[in-house]
Formats: structure tokens, C-alpha cells, sequence
């Protein structure tokens, strides 16, 4: 498997967009195609990797050329980005045809956030993640809101400072190292003094944590999540969030980092959680919620990575990934994008009953309820981190879950209210969306009770991580 | 009040980074990578590998193509972002010149800066500039037009298709590095002698197609974003 | 047999077939209804057979690492999961005719058919990891039934379940808290392992067992939730929410304090008169709970809130019983369980019959229906006469046995408390009786009618249950004794009509000869006598005047209105731990994170860099 094509199709079909004559069933079908053939190769390619392997780009070997790893841990999550852009691609028949910006812009998007997983190079993995970035600031506006714009302003802004303090950092990097190849930098890691390498880590760090929506850098995330279309922020929850994990926990197994910046980032991790969960219970928006809750989700992860349960976090990650894309586009399906309050929400299951019970099945997954996915991933998180004799966090994550657990039956409780009378009768979505994102629900639930194939590719993935040996001879010992 | 904030913010992040550089240490330059493009020897074979007299072209097309690929997406992404935003947008931007000087002036200076810039981006690999300098200079000649009494006719449609083609064609390209020698943006053309106009391959072609690519583009974002009422 | 195939498949199948019935219902529900019936029957047969064969243990698929789904069977599990069938057998052939005035019949079904398929799954688990995985399918199916009733109802459900998931999060802690340490889950393993343990890391395993068990079982102080959930949900469902739902959690008080060896686990702590401290301290809470749910019920002005507050009050019970751990508390508490499963069933479908019929279950709107529905009225005196612990019905027994514990303990205070609550079970007991079936009958009620027969049915099973184990309690107590020495307890001592205390013995039967003697010579006198007069009612304290206000509101003087308004005044101004749980926590908690919102989410630029530099400056101290 050649990790080009994940990149580069996509990019070809931004690009061909310009060129081909502006037909909307055409340009819809374009998309659908490349992200079916993505999805279906980062699936195959999934299951047949034996080894990391690397790929020089031009031919050069690194460190001097740019390189793409594909290992089972980034194999692992382009698959999930892949599959959540599917399902936002299908569940967007219901409302959105695909025009040629915005077309373009979703076909950006995706070859970056693949590079950004992909990437070997530190300065490459730079160039990706503002190719998102800019891709986002339109795409956030597509049905455009009061607030939608100002948030957008926001998260550009952040988004720039952050990048910035990453570009100091890599000059530094360089400066100290000679090198931007991160398998590279990971055995001349070691130049650096202890003093500022944590420095310097935590200055790399920097917009992954504003990516992975880690407290203090997750502040403009609530805001987008409830003024923007529940469409496109399913991209941000179901792609740019993992891409920034991942990211994430690969400088960390490849650059040692001491126990400060560990502690350090626990620490924010749990306060991430925490204020999350506590915020989000008195939201009345269901967007805003759910943003919310995705947040506290990212602290989750990374509080798990941190307490010595990847694996879990690693099969948790997929599991939230999955459900929240469902419950965000179950949403806007439900909503039509129009007012999400709690108070209006009541009795909508009768509106769109599909999609009532794929909201609800999505939120009994990230609630942990017993039969869902999230409830499997759940409890390995939770036997790792007693495992490793973590009891106080451990008892603050689970107040955490129960916070969580009841604003989400109290949203599945308003959606399924049978006692409001709701005006206008059934709505139902286009049929391709209502069983794409059936499927994805019963995945779920089937994932809740056989999660061996999961947690299968979760445990490889993790070996993938810890592995890195096996990283660094991939791309210093080829080519 | 604010303002004391940010100075004082600033000083101790200038204060804070000095010290940082301060402490970081410096790897001996013949140690780093770009010692190694300098002397165009990655491969570590003997021979130049690297035909682009122009040093600069060599990293950004060659030793790290898929950056530029990237900074070239960016750019699109940016220019169609802007033309998404714009096309509910009822106001635009509207200030012409429309003094008889400006305008005929105008009609004669832009064959020769259109030259130029072609100049620019055909000797990208040989001199400084390259595919950004040469099509920023092709926009900045949409702009004059426009600004010299809206001479630019609105040919959004031809300015898009060059955009999408030429931004086509170097993904292609970049494929066909992959299909002939095995990576992408390998550089399968014949690499010819340094400092000749048909020189390092594949280099000047993506060059040219980033000229084009860029020109069309930038000269769309002032199209769209100007015309005042009559869009 | 191995109870592997049985109560696996049974759980595992309804649960698989519930949309089925889901859909059943929506076709006809009555079908759906006598389905669950029978699949409840059938699951009852099954059990029945499976008696005697205790500890076989069986696997099922691995869930984390050394931890399975598995089920096994004991007699205290049989004996629970017998109860709980038997009263969702009663429950379903009752819904085949109350479903039809239910707003979301199918919705209702579904929700039922899942709980049915938790309950053995819950009681018959062999590990923890599968008692909490029931336990958590059981408070959501009951989350949206509760909800589905009324407007009020969605509330009280979401009380409800906020209370409920703590006690299965700290269950869930408690678990892992344990799988560390011992790497098994199995609670047959554990009962071995535990005594090795030392004593703190016991306490705090029993604390939070105990914890969530309360809040389940709702006995105090955990028990706020009840009054508004049992009273807000849909009828026929509070006999299962009040007759079955809430011994789950006594059900884990029983695993904490009888199968894991509390008594043993604790040896070496203070002991007060002989019982461990945390056992003490447990049994108090459970004394109180009798206590404050006796006085909270006679405040009550909604039957069933009234008939809700009564369960704290035998939640108390059967905690406290299970909590001295001595030979009589552990028959009397698991006695007490079949007691308050049959009584609350028989006084929730009581007043789910007069809702079926009138309406209403407030007691000033209603009166005078001994005569129009004479089944129901029968099958509540037979609930309350058990409740208030009165010969010859089973509920006799069961405190007796725990009388017999308190006193030869020498606990004051616990006897104290259960005494209390036996003499003012009968007064909250009684005025819904006086209230609902005596008295003056409302004008617009003239035409009620009994329910249809399929309704009486369960009833007429209720009672007649509580009269059989009156009788003959022995039938009762023969797997309580199983139970009692599987975990080594001793015993308790009876014939086919005797029972053998510590204060002495009593033969059943007799009392029961004795009772009805009594009852045929006042029946005789009645029927020679002369007959009563009707009386208006208003002529009884009006005098003939008519006040005005009475145009207004009549039910004023309707003499169940405040009923007991001067027994209240003795403890009008007591605080309210409801409140006290709905803005201490609910409240605050959402203050909080509105202040957390103002404070860092608030959407200005600057106030991001500052938030992002107090972090690092906050990070940099701390470390």
C-alpha cells in the first residue's frame, strides 16, 4: 500500500473540480468516489501491513527527502479519519450538494489531514496541518450562523499563535539537531539539555493540543462546535482531533520527554475532562454540548495515553471517534439545522425515528452504557489505569462519566420525549444517509458486544507505538 | 491598560525566547542537513544530482517537493476559501483610478509585466524567483488592470480551469514520478546539463505550472473580491 | 442442568428478541404482554427445576482479561430471581388489559421485556462484571418507562437515574478496585480471597458497596429519589420499580454483607454489642430508614408517593436485617424481601386498578369503592395487614424473625426503630383504605366498575400468596435455610407449621385457625345486625350550613385531605434531604460549571492568551 494515493487522489480531485463543468451530481459523485477508494484502501492496507514501512518522496533518502511512514499505528488512524469522512460525505446527501469551492475545499481537507497522520518530516506535518486549518475556515461556514463567522475568527487566530510558537520550535529543533525528520530527531533527541527540551517539546506540542482540543488551547472549540453546521464539525471531532492525537503520541514515543511534561500534560488532561463534563451539563444546545463532550472526550484519551493504558485509549479513540460523528450528523439530521435546543429537541424521534435511535445509540456509546461500543473501551481504560495504581484519577474519571452519562440520557430522554406533540410530521432523510448512518449505529452496538476485531487492530497499533525501533530502522535504514 | 499587558507580555516572551535560543546548542553546520544540499550531494554518489543551478529551487522543488506541494495547496485553499465567502457577498470592493494617465499607462506597462513574470517562473531553476514571484507578478498585473479604470475583463471562468489544470498537472506529474521511478515527485526527466534553460527535469515544468497556478489564482482572488457593483 | 445454558440463553435470547417484541406490541399488545407472561412462566418452570443444584459455575465470553460473563447458581440467588420472575409473571398477565390506557404501550413492552431478561441475568451472575452490566441495563430500561408516563415523570426520571448511575459508578470503581488486587471477579472467589485483605482496603470495599447498594435499594440516605420516581411512573410499573427493581440493591447488600463474610471480614474491628462497627453503623442506617420513611409516608398526600415512602421504610428492614448477619435477621431480611415484593406489588396494582378506572390516585378525589371493586380492595387490606407486620399474613413472620434478632442482640435502638415502623406502617397504611375505599364515594365515581378479570388475576395470586405464606411460611423458609447454611449461618429452626425463635415458638396454622374464628364470629355479628345508615357528607360537618369555600374546594373537607395533620405537626419543620441532595449537588453542581463557562470559555482573544498564560504559570508552580 502506497500511502501517496491518500494524498495525492484527493488533492488531484481539488484540483480537477476547477476543471470539470460545474454539475452538482457530478461534483457529489467525484467526492463520494474518492472518499469510498480512500476508505477502502486505508482498510486493505490496514490489514495487510507486516512491517512499518516508509516511502521517500523524490527519491531521496532521509532525513534529507520528505518521507510518509505507514506503520499499524498510522495505518490505524487514517482508517478512522477515512471512515468518519464517509460518513460525513453520505450524511451530507440529506442537505448539502456538493459545489465546486466547497467540494474542493473537503477534498483539501482530507489529503491533509492523511498527510498529517502520514507525514514523517516535522516541517511537513506543519504544511498539513495548515492545509486543514485553511480548509476549515470556509468549510466551518457553510451554513453560515449568527456567531459562525466570529468563532471561525477565533479558532483562525488561535490557531495562528499556535502554529507560530511551533515554528519557533522547530527552528530551535533545528538548530540543536540539524535535522526535521522526526525518526531523525529521535536519536539526536538527546543533545538538547533536559531544561529545554521539555521546552522545546511542549513548543511542538503546541497546536497539537490546540488540535486535540486539550485545555488551556480547547477554548474556541465549544463556540464552533455550537454555532457551525453539525456537518462539517463532524470533520473537526471525527478527523482533526485523532490526526492531532496521533501526532501527538508519536513525538511522544520518538522524543523522550521527562516526567514534568508528563505530569504537566496529565494534569491538563483531567482539568480538560473535568471542565468538559461539569460545562457541558449545563448546556441547553445540543451542539454546544456535544462540543463539549467531544473536549472532555480528547481529555479522556489523552489522560488514558498518559496513565499507561494506550491500548484502551487507542480502541477508546476509535469508539468516540465513531460516535460522535454519528450523534453530530444524527443532529443535523434531526435538526435540519435549526434550533437545537434542549426545550425544542422534545419528542423529535417521532420527526426522524432513524435518526433518533442512531443519536441514541451514538450517546450510549461515549456514556459507556453495558452493549454498546464505548462501555468495552471504557473498562479496559479503567482496569489499565487501577492496573497502574492511578486511584485518584481514576475516581475523578469516574465522576466524570457519571456527569456525562446523565446529560446524555437527559438529551436521549428529551429527543425521545412522547410528550410534546411536535408540529410537521415525519421527515425523513435521504435514504443513502439513513443507512450509512444505520450502519454505523449497528456497528456500534455490534462493536459493544464482538469488539475482538477492534481491539485487535487497537492492540497492534499500540505494539506499533511502543516500537520504536522499528520506526526509526524503517526510515533511516531503507532508502 | 491593554496595551501595558501586551508589552509586558511581550517582553517576557522575548526575554523568555532569547533564553531559550541562549540555551539550545548549536549543531555544527556541516552537520546539518543543509550542508548536504549545498553541496548537492544527498545521494552521497559523486555526481551533482541536482542539475537546478538555483540553490534555493533545488530544496523547495527537489530535496522537499511535497512542501511545496502543500504550500501550493495552501494557497489554494486560502484563494478558494475567500472565493466561497464571496459569492454571497453582495459588496465588494470598488476603487478605480480612472484618470486617462493611469489607464493608458496601465495598458502599456502590463504586456511587459506579464513578461516578467513569465520571465520569473521559466527561470525559476537558474535564477532567483520562481512559480510564487512569477504568478504574483502575473496578479499584480490583473490588479492593475482592474485598478486602471477596470480594464480587466472578467474571465473568472478561464482564470479557474488554468488554476485546476495546471494544479492537475502537477499531482500528474508527481504520479508519474511515482509509476516511472518508484516515489513520488521522483524526477523522471532527463536531467540535461546545470545552467541550461532545459535543465533538472521535471523542475522547470513544475515551476511553470506553479506560475500559472498562482497567477490565476491570485488574479481570481482580486476578481472576486473587487467589482463594486456590477459583479 | 447447567445454569450456564439456561439463564444465559434466557437473559441473552430476550434480549435479542426485544425489538421483536417491540414490534409484537405494536401490532397488538396484549399478545406482547401475554408473551413476556409466558416467557416469565417459562423462566420461573426453569428455575424451579434448577433447585438444589448450587455453586455450578459456568463461562461465558471474556470481557477483559480474566474476567467473563458467568453465571452460577446459590440459594439466595434462586431464592431472589424466583421472587423477581414470579412478580413480573403477576405484572405482565396485569398489563394485558392496563396497557391499553397507557400512552406508549409498545415503548413500555420493549423496556419490560429488557428488564425481565436483566433480572436473572442479575441475580444468577457468577462474577461482579455481569451483576454490573445487568444492573446498568435494568436503571436505563427503567429510566424510559419512568419517563414515558407524564411531563413530571421525565424529572423525576432523570433524579432517578443521576442517583442510580453513582451507585453503579461506585460499583463500577469498587470493581476494578477489587480485580487489581485479587485479578478475579468471581464472587465465589472473592468470599475466599477477601479475608486476606487487610482491613482498610475491606472498609472501603464494604463503604462503597454499601453506597451504591443503598442508593438502589433506596433506604436512607439515599432514598430521595423514590417518592417522585415511584409516584410519577406509569402504574403498573411501580409495583415493578417498588415490588422488584429496588431488591437489586438489596440484593447487594445481601452479597456485601452475607456472602462476602462481613462479619469475619471485620472480626478484628470494634465491635459494638457483639456486631462489628461498620455492620452496627450499616443496621442504624437502616433503623433510620425505617424511621424517616414511616414519618415521610404519613405526610404523603398522593397514594402512590405514600405507598413509595412505605418501601424506604422496608428498605430500612431489610437492610438492617441483613446487616446484624445473625441466624434470625438473615431469614427475617430475606423473608422481608418476598414480604414487601408481594405487599408493594399488591398496593401498587391495587391503586393501578383505581387509576385504571377513576383517573386519579389523590386520595382526597377519591372514596367509597369497597363495593365497586371489591378485588382490589381485598387484595390492598391483605398488602397492608402484611405491611404492618399483622398475623396471619406473611408479614407477620418476617418481622417477628427480626424482632427475635434485635432484642436477643441487645440493640435498643434498632428495636426501637423496627417497632416504630410497624405501628406507623399502619397508620400511613391505613388511610389510603379509609380514604380510597371507605368513605363517602364522589358522584362522578358512581359508575366505576371492577377492573376486567385478567387484571384481578395477579391480584387475586398476590393475596392469596400473602395468606399461603402466612399460613404456612415453612414453604418460604426452606431455601432461606439453604441460603442461610450454604454461607454458613446457622439456620433457622422450623417444622411444616412451626417456627422456633429464641423467645419461643409459634405454630402458624394455629394463629391462623385462631384468625379466622375471630373473623367468622365478627362476619356473623355483621350480617345479624342492624344495617348502617347512609349519611351525606357534607351533613356530617357542616351542620347543614354550606361555607363557601367548600364550593371551591370540596376535597377541604374531604376528611382524607391532611389526614394526619396533627401527628405532622410533631415534625413539620424537618429539613428535607431531597432538597438537600437537588440543590446542595444538582444545583451547585450546575452553578459550577456555569462559573467555569463565564470563566474560561468566553470567547474573547485576549482572554484566551491570559487563560493560556495562568495555565503555564499554574503548571509551572505546580511541578
Amino acid at each position: 500500500m502506497n500511502p501517496t494515493f491518500m494524498i495525492a487522489i484527493p488533492l488531484l480531485t481539488a484540483f480537477l473540480l476547477f476543471v470539470l463543468p460545474k454539475r452538482r451530481w457530478l461534483n457529489t459523485l467525484f467526492i463520494t468516489l474518492v472518499a469510498l477508494f480512500t476508505s477502502v484502501y486505508s482498510i486493505a492496507g490496514l490489514f495487510n501491513i507486516e512491517k512499518s514501512m516508509s516511502f521517500g518522496m523524490g527519491g531521496w533518502p532521509t532525513p534529507f527527502g520528505i518521507n510518509l511512514v505507514v506503520d499499524n499505528l498510522s495505518a490505524f488512524f487514517v482508517m478512522v479519519t477515512q471512515l468518519s469522512f464517509l460518513l460525513t460525505i453520505f450524511a451530507l446527501f440529506g442537505w448539502y450538494r456538493a459545489e465546486r469551492y466547497s467540494g474542493a475545499l473537503m477534498m483539501t481537507f482530507l489529503a491533509a489531514v492523511n498527510g498529517m497522520i502520514l507525514t514523517g518530516d516535522l516541517f511537513n506535518l506543519f504544511v498539513f496541518m495548515e492545509i486543514a486549518s485553511v480548509s476549515l475556515f470556509a468549510l466551518l461556514n457553510l451554513r453560515e450562523s449568527s456567531g459562525s463567522l466570529k468563532a471561525t475568527f477565533n479558532y483562525m487566530v488561535l490557531n495562528a499563535l499556535a502554529s507560530s510558537v511551533y515554528l519557533i520550535g522547530i527552528a530551535l529543533v533545528y538548530r540543536a539537531t540539524g535535522t526535521l525528520n522526526m525518526a531523525d530527531l529521535s536519536q539526536k533527541w538527546g543533545v538538547i539539555s533536559e531544561a529545554s527540551a521539555t521546552t522545546v517539546f511542549l513548543m511542538l506540542l503546541t497546536p497539537l493540543l490546540l488540535k486535540a482540543e486539550i485545555f488551556p488551547l480547547n477554548l474556541w472549540a465549544p463556540r464552533i462546535y455550537g454555532r457551525s453546521s453539525a456537518g462539517i464539525t463532524t470533520l473537526l471531532a471525527g478527523m482533526v482531533a485523532p490526526a492531532g492525537f496521533y501526532a501527538m503520541i508519536r513525538l511522544f514515543s520518538l522524543l523522550s520527554s521527562s516526567g514534568t511534561t508528563q505530569n504537566s500534560l496529565l494534569i491538563l488532561a483531567v482539568l480538560t475532562m473535568v471542565i468538559g463534563e461539569v460545562v457541558a451539563l449545563t448546556r441547553k444546545s445540543l451542539r454546544e454540548m456535544l462540543g463539549f463532550s467531544s473536549v472532555a472526550g480528547m481529555g479522556v484519551l489523552l489522560m488514558a495515553a498518559l496513565s499507561n493504558a494506550m491500548e484502551g485509549a487507542l480502541f477508546h479513540l476509535f469508539n468516540l471517534a465513531l460516535a460522535k460523528v454519528v450523534m453530530f450528523l444524527s443532529v443535523e439530521l434531526l435538526t435540519a439545522g435549526g434550533r437545537d435546543d434542549l426545550e425544542s429537541l422534545k419528542g423529535t424521534y417521532k420527526r426522524n425515528p432513524a435518526m433518533a435511535f442512531v443519536f441514541a445509540s451514538g450517546a450510549f456509546s461515549v456514556a459507556g452504557l453495558p452493549l454498546f461500543a464505548g462501555f468495552r473501551s471504557k473498562l479496559i481504560i479503567l482496569s489499565d489505569m487501577m492496573k497502574a495504581e492511578h486511584y485518584i484519577i481514576t475516581a475523578v474519571f469516574i465522576f466524570a462519566s457519571i456527569v456525562e452519562f446523565f446529560y446524555y440520557t437527559r438529551a436521549v430522554q428529551h429527543i425521545f420525549s412522547s410528550n410534546e406533540e411536535i408540529a410537521g410530521g415525519r421527515q425523513c432523510s435521504h435514504p443513502l444517509s439513513t443507512l450509512v448512518l444505520l450502519a454505523a449505529a449497528i456497528f456500534i452496538i455490534f462493536t459493544g458486544i464482538y469488539p475482538e476485531s477492534v481491539m485487535a487492530l487497537a492492540e497492534k497499533a499500540q505494539m506499533a507505538l511502543t516500537d520504536v525501533g522499528a520506526y526509526v530502522a524503517s526510515v533511516l535504514g531503507g532508502m | 491598560m491593554k496595551k501595558l499587558l501586551a508589552l509586558i507580555i511581550s517582553l517576557a516572551l522575548f526575554i523568555f525566547l532569547f533564553q531559550l535560543v541562549m540555551e539550545t546548542p548549536s549543531k555544527l553546520l556541516s552537520e546539518r542537513v543543509s550542508s548536504r544540499y549545498v553541496q548537492k550531494n544527498v545521494l552521497s554518489s559523486g555526481e551533482a544530482e541536482e542539475t537546478s543551478a538555483n540553490l534555493v529551487t533545488s530544496v523547495v522543488l527537489s530535496y522537499r517537493g511535497l512542501d511545496t506541494l502543500g504550500e501550493v495547496t495552501v494557497l489554494f485553499a486560502a484563494a478558494t476559501g475567500v472565493a466561497f465567502f464571496m459569492k454571497n457577498v453582495k459588496e465588494r470592493l470598488n476603487f478605480l483610478f480612472s484618470s486617462f494617465i493611469v489607464q493608458t499607462g496601465a495598458r502599456v506597462v502590463s504586456p511587459l509585466l506579464v513578461t516578467l513574470g513569465i520571465y520569473i517562473f521559466i527561470h525559476g531553476h537558474l535564477t532567483p524567483g520562481g512559480g510564487f514571484q512569477g504568478g504574483t507578478t502575473i496578479a499584480i498585473t490583473t490588479l492593475l488592470l482592474y485598478v486602471a479604470g477596470g480594464l480587466v475583463e472578467r474571465k473568472r471562468t478561464v482564470f479557474r480551469t488554468l488554476e485546476g489544470l495546471s494544479g492537475s498537472v502537477y499531482v500528474l506529474i508527481g504520479l508519474m514520478g511515482l509509476a516511472v521511478g518508484g516515489a513520488f515527485l521522483y524526477n523522471f526527466l532527463p536531467l540535461g546539463k546545470i545552467g541550461e534553460l532545459f535543465s533538472s527535469g521535471i523542475v522547470p515544468v513544475i515551476y511553470v505550472l506553479i506560475g500559472i497556478k498562482v497567477g490565476s489564482e491570485l488574479s481570481n482572488l482580486v476578481l472576486h473580491t473587487t467589482g463594486g457593483d456590477n459583479s | 442442568m447447567c445454569p450456564f445454558g439456561t439463564i444465559s440463553s434466557f437473559s441473552f435470547s430476550l434480549l435479542i428478541i426485544s425489538p421483536l417484541i417491540y414490534l409484537l406490541a405494536r401490532f397488538d399488545r396484549r399478545w406482547a404482554s401475554a408473551f413476556l407472561a409466558l416467557a416469565s412462566g417459562l423462566g420461573l418452570y426453569k428455575l424451579a427445576t434448577m433447585y438444589g443444584e448450587w455453586g455450578l459455575p459456568s463461562q461465558s465470553f471474556e470481557i477483559i482479561p480474566n474476567v467473563t460473563i458467568s453465571f452460577t447458581n446459590s440459594p439466595i440467588q434462586w431464592y431472589f430471581a424466583f421472587i423477581g420472575l414470579g412478580i413480573m409473571l403477576t405484572i405482565f398477565l396485569f398489563e394485558i388489559s392496563w396497557l391499553s390506557k397507557s400512552r406508549t404501550p409498545s415503548a413500555h413492552i420493549f423496556f419490560e421485556a429488557v428488564i425481565l431478561a436483566s433480572l436473572p441475568g442479575f441475580f444468577m451472575a457468577g462474577d461482579l462484571m455481569t451483576l454490573y452490566i445487568f444492573f446498568e441495563l435494568m436503571s436505563w430500561a427503567a429510566f424510559f418507562i419512568v419517563s414515558q408516563a407524564s411531563e413530571k415523570s421525565e424529572k423525576a426520571a432523570r433524579t432517578f437515574i443521576a442517583m442510580n448511575t453513582t451507585g453503579a459508578m461506585a460499583l463500577l470503581y469498587v470493581l476494578f478496585l477489587l480485580y487489581t488486587r485479587f485479578s478475579t471477579l468471581n464472587i465465589e472467589e472473592l468470599r475466599t480471597l477477601l479475608p486476606s485483605a487487610g482491613a482498610g482496603f475491606n472498609l472501603i470495599i464494604f463503604a462503597l458497596f454499601v453506597f451504591s447498594g443503598l442508593i438502589k435499594a433506596g433506604s436512607f440516605p439515599l432514598h430521595t429519589w423514590l417518592r417522585k420516581t415511584h409516584g410519577n411512573a406509569p402504574d403498573s410499573f411501580s409495583a415493578v420499580l417498588s415490588g422488584y427493581l429496588i431488591k437489586y440493591g438489596s440484593f447487594v447488600v445481601a452479597v456485601t454483607t452475607v456472602i462476602f463474610p462481613s462479619l469475619l471480614l471485620f472480626s478484628n474491628a470494634p465491635h459494638f454489642m457483639g456486631l462489628p462497627l461498620p455492620n452496627y453503623i450499616l443496621a442504624v442506617l437502616g433503623g433510620v430508614s425505617i424511621i424517616v420513611g414511616t414519618l415521610m409516608a404519613i405526610k404523603q398526600q398522593d397514594a402512590k408517593m405514600l405507598i413509595a415512602y412505605s418501601s424506604v421504610s422496608h428498605a430500612g428492614y431489610i437492610v438492617m436485617a441483613l446487616a446484624m448477619v445473625s441466624s434470625y435477621s438473615v431469614a427475617g431480611g430475606l423473608l422481608h424481601v418476598l414480604v414487601h415484593a408481594l405487599a408493594a406489588a399488591g398496593m401498587f396494582l391495587s391503586m393501578a386498578a383505581v387509576k385504571y378506572r377513576t383517573g386519579t390516585t389523590n386520595m382526597s378525589e377519591l372514596g367509597g369503592l369497597v363495593d365497586r371493586m371489591p378485588v382490589t380492595f381485598a387484595t390492598y387490606l391483605i398488602s397492608i395487614i402484611s405491611t404492618a407486620g399483622i398475623p396471619p399474613m406473611v408479614g407477620f413472620v418476617s418481622k417477628w424473625l427480626i424482632y427475635q434478632s434485635t432484642i436477643t442482640g441487645g440493640f435498643i435502638f434498632l428495636s426501637f426503630a423496627a417497632f416504630f415502623g410497624s405501628i406507623g406502617s399502619f397508620l400511613y397504611v391505613f388511610r389510603p383504605l379509609a380514604t380510597v375505599f371507605f368513605g363517602q364515594r364522589p358522584k362522578r365515581l358512581e359508575n366505576v366498575r371492577e377492573v376486567p378479570f385478567i387484571m384481578q388475576l395477579p391480584m387475586i395470586i398476590i393475596s392469596a400468596l400473602t395468606v399461603i405464606f402466612g399460613v404456612l411460611p415453612s414453604i418460604a423458609l426452606k431455601p432461606i435455610a439453604e441460603a442461610e447454611r450454604y454461607y454458613g449461618i446457622k439456620p433457622v429452626s422450623f417444622s411444616f407449621s412451626e417456627i422456633r425463635g429464641a423467645l419461643g415458638s409459634w405454630n402458624s396454622v394455629l394463629v391462623f385457625f385462631v384468625f379466622m374464628l375471630g373473623f367468622i364470629m365478627a362476619a356473623v355479628i355483621f350480617y345479624l345486625a342492624r344495617k348502617s345508615v347512609r349519611v351525606g357528607l357534607l351533613e356530617n360537618y357542616t351542620a347543614g350550613e354550606i361555607p363557601r369555600e367548600i364550593i371551591n374546594s370540596p376535597e377541604l373537607y374531604h376528611y382524607a385531605h391532611n389526614f394526619y395533620r396533627p401527628v405532622e405537626r410533631l415534625y413539620e419543620h424537618h429539613p428535607s434531604l431531597e432538597d438537600f441532595y437537588e440543590t446542595a449537588l444538582g444545583e451547585n453542581l450546575k452553578k459550577f460549571g456555569v462559573f467555569l463557562k463565564t470563566l474560561f470559555y468566553n470567547h474573547r482573544l485576549d482572554w484566551y492568551l491570559y487563560v493560556s498564560i495562568l495555565t503555564i504559570l499554574f503548571l509551572w508552580w505546580l511541578l
